[in-house]
């Protein structure tokens, strides 16, 4: 069913009220967790409807959504499933805009479950009523403030969406964002899909303002040619990053060509995904890396990688792993070798990886001047930094020996240069990916001068490299359909 | 629609015979081995000698689909006396074996100068409905699977990708001393494919197998349609 209103998503994802069927007095349940996280938006009129208690979590509660009176928006219903189909005829009689069916036990269940799943879905069809679910964990909107995860604070305001057909999926993927630092737009447990499908939720997303960067989690389409349709319009402006799992269904065609036994599910996904524009990824971390980097770095013009390291061991995995991903190691200009050979002591290889020879302290601090004249480099597209750019306070103190005021001056030299590499990333569009100092964002310090530069963090080499390989693809497909 | 097409539909059939096949591919401006229909021996030896030995001889018959499994297929016949014998081998295996069955003759046709082995294809996916396929043939394709797909319609850049994308791509440029594939030639092949599905939405399935890459150019050997 297509054609899904703007008022329908409207309702769903900023409602002026909201009824909680199935509200709950018992700490740790759905019914209680979803009711105490809507009252997070105090401007938001919130209803629970219990059937037994007349207050839940101290606020009037109502026998019947059709006790409320006010108009309801969305209704979260968190009932049992054999009360499902009632509860959607009630709310059909009230004059309900909108749903979200948290409640399990439907299609994933097999076939009576899949049978209960229709009865409702048709019930809602015939009440004009648009739903997320059933078997959904929850729907969110930062801008709205309206989550139905059973979250709780104050939700940070971001252009990120996430679509997700496994509600745990959904959940780790935000939880990994928002730890990244990456605040989140819109946020859908797509469940079971009996009404809404991951399909209806990209069209809606592709006109969204607040929505920059799609995320999807997906195990299967319903209708993968208007995805694809969809997605080739959306990724020339907003990139789609997703992770497709569950390639079997192979056997399950019946053809009679040699070309239709050849083609497993699978590989026809990866088809669609790639003539599309669609970043697909391995897993959820890969998901959350690329949405990081989407976010925060221009893309790459090209593969050719530069590598600056503090030693020989560090540069050649990095090396090694960008080979293995079809990432280039660019050969440096001679510019660049003379400008490196006055930073540098006369042991350094001169070649790409950078390697600067076990350096000393006072060596440490021309890291931002090497990472310069590299970004100067006409044969570099992207540069892997595996050398620390900023001091260790342990460093300044000990091996420098400075004193405090010493540091500070030394901390506020290092957040200039810091913020003139971010200059240069966007001038040159040319990534630079921190390898070596992540561990420092367990100090607050460091952590606030990285976040400020907006760098590219990897843990480890095939990490960083997997990243600049899809920005590097997504790049060339973008130039592509632009006819560079 | 093809007119080819139109009558077999008519007929109330959805796989075509390899002549009707081979029509439907050369109406589509693809370069396919000339293949001819002989309705008796005398007939298939005058294609013969017409063609140019050596030749190829197969059973002719909308009733039987694996023709080499019911002696129905003759290879490198070099005159006039082989193409007799093999005339009347076929029809005597193929009348043991599948006696029901309809038989229009045999065709004839050529024997292609051997190129590199390509495979290109199309099916429905019931997701993403048409979908195109490219694949070096042989080994490669039998065993390694090594195959790329795009869905109908293509681009030239999507057809330019999907041959760069098999594995095995290097092995068109030459090894051995055979000579590289002419990848435009390709290209063409694939443009052109999808051109004919997207104009005849009946199509269910389509085999160019194997398609001969030359130096210069490419050339279907043999094709496979089958209609919803």
């Amino acid at each position: 069913m297509n054609n899904v209103t703007k008022d329908s998503w409207r309702h769903l994802f900023s409602p002026a009220t909201v009824a909680v069927i199935g509200a709950s007095n018992t700490a740790g349940s759905w019914g209680n967790n979803a009711l105490r996280g809507l009252l997070n938006n105090k401007e938001r009129r919130v209803y629970p409807v219990n059937p037994n208690s007349p207050e839940v979590v101290g606020i009037k509660a109502y026998r019947s959504i059709m006790d409320i009176p006010d108009a309801i928006d969305l209704a979260v219903i968190v009932v049992a499933e054999r009360i499902v189909p009632g509860v959607m005829r009630q709310c059909v009689a009230k004059g309900v805009k909108s749903a979200i069916i948290i409640t399990s036990g439907f299609g994933e269940m097999g076939d009576e479950g899949r049978k209960l799943e229709r009865e409702v879905a048709d019930i809602a069809r015939q009440g004009g009523i648009r739903f997320i679910g059933p078997n959904s964990m929850g729907h969110a909107d930062t801008r709205s403030q309206l989550s139905t995860f059973g979250q709780f604070g104050e939700m940070p305001k971001g252009e990120v969406a996430v679509l997700a057909q496994s509600g745990s999926t959904c959940l780790k993927i935000v939880r990994s964002l928002t730890e990244s630092g990456i605040a989140l737009g819109k946020y859908v447990s797509t469940g079971n899909e009996a009404d809404l499908i991951t399909e209806d939720y990209l069209e809606y997303l592709a006109d969204d303002d607040d929505t920059k960067i799609i995320a999807l989690y997906v195990e299967g389409l319903r209708d993968g040619r208007r995805f694809f349709n969809l997605a080739k319009k959306i990724t020339p402006r907003k990139p789609i990053v997703v992770v497709k799992v569950g390639g079997t269904e192979e056997s399950a065609r019946a053809v009679m060509s040699h070309t239709g036994a050849l083609a497993g599910a699978d590989a026809v996904y990866t088809a669609a995904f790639k003539q599309s524009g669609v970043i697909r990824v391995e897993d959820d971390d890969e998901l959350c890396d690329v949405v990081y980097a989407l976010l925060n770095s221009p893309l790459p013009r090209g593969n050719r990688a530069g590598i600056l390291s503090i030693g020989g061991g560090p540069g050649a995995l990095a090396a090694e792993a960008c080979e293995k991903e079809g990432l280039a190691i660019g050969k440096l200009e001679e510019s660049t070798i003379t400008k490196l050979d006055g930073l540098l002591s006369s042991r350094w290889p001169r070649r790409n990886p950078v390697d600067m020879a076990g350096p000393s302290a006072a060596e440490i601090s021309v890291v931002s001047s090497l990472l310069f004249a590299m970004m100067e480099d006409k044969n570099l597209d992207f540069i892997l930094l595996l050398a620390p750019l900023i001091m260790d306070k342990s460093l300044l103190a000990g091996r420098l020996g400075l004193g405090p005021e010493a540091i500070k001056a030394y901390r506020e030299k290092e957040a200039k240069n810091i913020a003139l590499i971010r200059e240069k990333v966007e001038a040159y569009e040319k990534p630079v990916v921190m390898m070596w100092q992540w561990r420092g964002f367990s100090d607050p310090e460091i952590t606030g001068l990285f976040r400020q530069g907006r760098f590219i963090v990897c843990s480890n080499a095939r990490r960083a490299a997997r990243v600049l390989r899809y920005l590097v693809w997504y790049r060339h497909y973008l130039d592509v359909i632009a006819g560079k | 629609m093809n007119s080819t097409l139109q009558d077999v539909k008519k007929q109330g059939r959805v796989l075509l015979t390899e002549i009707e096949a081979k029509q439907v591919i050369k109406d589509a401006g693809i370069k396919i081995v000339e293949t001819r229909l002989a309705k008796s021996q005398k007939e298939a030896v005058d294609i013969s000698v017409e063609t140019g030995f050596p030749v190829v001889l197969k059973i002719a018959s909308p009733d039987i689909t694996h023709k080499t499994d019911a002696g129905g297929v003759k290879v490198g016949l070099k005159n006039a006396a082989e193409v007799k014998k093999a005339y009347a081998e076929i029809m005597a295996s193929v009348r043991r074996k599948y006696p029901e069955a309809k038989i229009d003759g045999v065709s004839v046709q050529s024997m292609a100068r051997p190129g590199i082995e390509i495979i290109i294809g199309m099916f429905k996916d019931a997701q993403f409905g048409p979908v195109i396929m490219f694949g070096l043939g042989g080994i490669f394709v039998e065993v390694l699977k090594d195959v790329s797909f795009r869905l109908i319609p293509i681009l030239k850049r999507d057809a330019d990708e999907m041959i760069k994308e098999i594995k095995g791509y290097s092995l068109l440029n030459g090894y051995r001393g055979q000579a590289p594939a002419h990848i435009p030639s390709l290209v063409d092949v694939l443009l052109k494919v999808s051109a004919l599905v997207e104009k005849t939405p009946d199509i269910k399935e389509i085999d160019l197998n194997p398609v001969f890459a030359y130096k210069d150019s490419a050339l279907a050997v043999d094709a496979r349609i089958v209609l919803e």
